[in-house]
């Protein structure tokens, strides 16, 4: 059976063998420099719109900064794997590396004191603490969409969600500089739903700007 | 001496090497061998979509400029069938919604536009190249390429996206869009 039409594409794609518009560039040193310029945008936010705590200093030495820290570390981390992954192709998803955030969220729960109830130490405690984490994160979600879209991704709403991840676990990151309310169930709870709140939207923007 | 083992992993991605290096034949050999699995995998997905298979050519193609437009992003120390196979479903699944979703916009129109469809034949024809002519530059840019290219000179969706640089799915949707809305001003016209 001849197939005319593809055969005719096939020995034009052929004749262009050799003319790579560029060498292999491998994705993970854009990434890592996409989530630094990421999180400095999102510390630049937090600094700007909601200042540092007064007591950082002496705060950030207690176990609460130190676990709030390791808690959005360990999340970005996870989600640079992850977005590593989803821009290329035939990398299985790490999903495992999930348990590394989750794991320091649940020890933190177990072993520090809480300064403050579930609802934080202030009455707009949560919904600054939303606001905040998302709006730092959307510069740096808008840089890791662009490293994703010069790489290949071949599930374009997961790859968002996975960006998303990880510029909310920036986001999360830069607002310990900021955040007074010093509980690890307040950080389990809000952080992650703001964490959760990014990577929906990177889903969604991804579903369509990651198409190709 | 041993003769390694001649798989596809070994030989397509040995081609792919030498493509890098110039090697046409190599590199055409590896693209018939790929879509002859490719045609396979293709004619079955669009049988379970319900969608016809005369449509199988054409997503073969879309598979096969994805890969040769990618294939300098392929890390050649990593296995090559993994790579092709993540970009394969991506497009295979691409390329099926693309087909359901332009289904549900042909059947978008109204019944008046489909009414209209009809009574198209009954305008005199002298009228109709310059009545055409002025819809269609009436119509957003994209559209009117779109219809042009398609419509007028006859190109099908691939040659269009090449030669405008727009993606196939855009260009579908805009000739179906564009039909749309000269469909509509047809009526328009003749209500006046």
């Amino acid at each position: 059976m001849i197939h005319q039409p593809t055969d005719g594409l096939i020995q034009r794609l052929a004749r262009e063998a050799g003319g790579q518009p560029r060498p292999y560039r491998s994705l993970l040193p854009r990434l890592m420099l996409a989530t630094g310029a990421a999180l400095a945008l999102a510390i630049i936010v937090v600094i700007a719109s909601f200042g540092i705590r007064a007591d950082f200093i002496s705060h950030a030495t207690s176990s609460v900064y130190s676990f709030k820290l390791l808690a959005t570390a360990c999340a970005a981390f996870a989600g640079l794997i992850l977005v590593r992954a989803a821009g290329t192709p035939g990398i299985s998803m790490r999903w495992l590396m999930m348990a590394l955030p989750v794991v320091v969220l649940i020890a933190g729960m177990v072993w520090i004191d809480d300064a403050v109830s579930v609802v934080g130490a202030r009455s707009i405690s949560v919904p600054v603490c939303l606001a905040a984490i998302v709006l730092a994160a959307l510069p740096g979600l808008i840089l890791l969409l662009i490293a994703l879209r010069n790489a290949t991704p071949t599930r374009p709403a997961l790859a968002g969600s996975v960006a998303g991840l990880l510029a909310g676990s920036l986001g999360a990151l830069a607002y310990t500089l900021s955040c007074v309310n010093d509980g690890a169930l307040f950080v389990t709870v809000w952080y992650s739903l703001a964490v959760v709140i990014v990577s929906a939207l990177g889903a969604v923007v991804g579903r369509r700007a990651l198409t190709w | 001496m041993d003769e390694p083992v001649s798989t596809p992993e070994t030989t397509w991605a040995d081609a792919l090497r030498r493509e890098r290096a110039g090697d046409a034949s190599g590199y055409e050999v590896f693209l018939r061998e790929y879509s002859a699995v490719l045609r396979r995998v293709v004619r079955r997905h669009l049988a379970i979509a319900g969608l016809a298979s005369s449509d199988t050519e054409d997503v073969i193609q879309e598979v096969l400029i994805a890969i040769h437009s990618r294939r300098d992003q392929w890390d050649s120390s990593r296995p090559l069938l993994p790579w092709l196979a993540a970009i394969g479903r991506y497009k295979i699944i691409d390329a099926l919604r693309r087909r359901n979703t332009e289904l549900r916009l042909r059947s978008h129109l109204t019944d008046a536009q489909w009414l209209a469809l009809f009574q198209d034949e009954c305008t005199p024809p002298s009228e109709d190249a310059a009545q055409i002519e002025r819809m269609v530059s009436d119509l957003p840019p994209t559209e009117q390429t779109v219809i042009r290219k398609m419509g007028m000179e006859g190109l099908s969706p691939r040659q269009t996206a090449h030669t405008t640089g727009m993606k196939e799915g855009t260009v579908r949707v805009a000739f179906h869009r564009g039909l749309a809305r000269l469909l509509k001003r047809t009526q328009n016209g003749e209500n006046r």
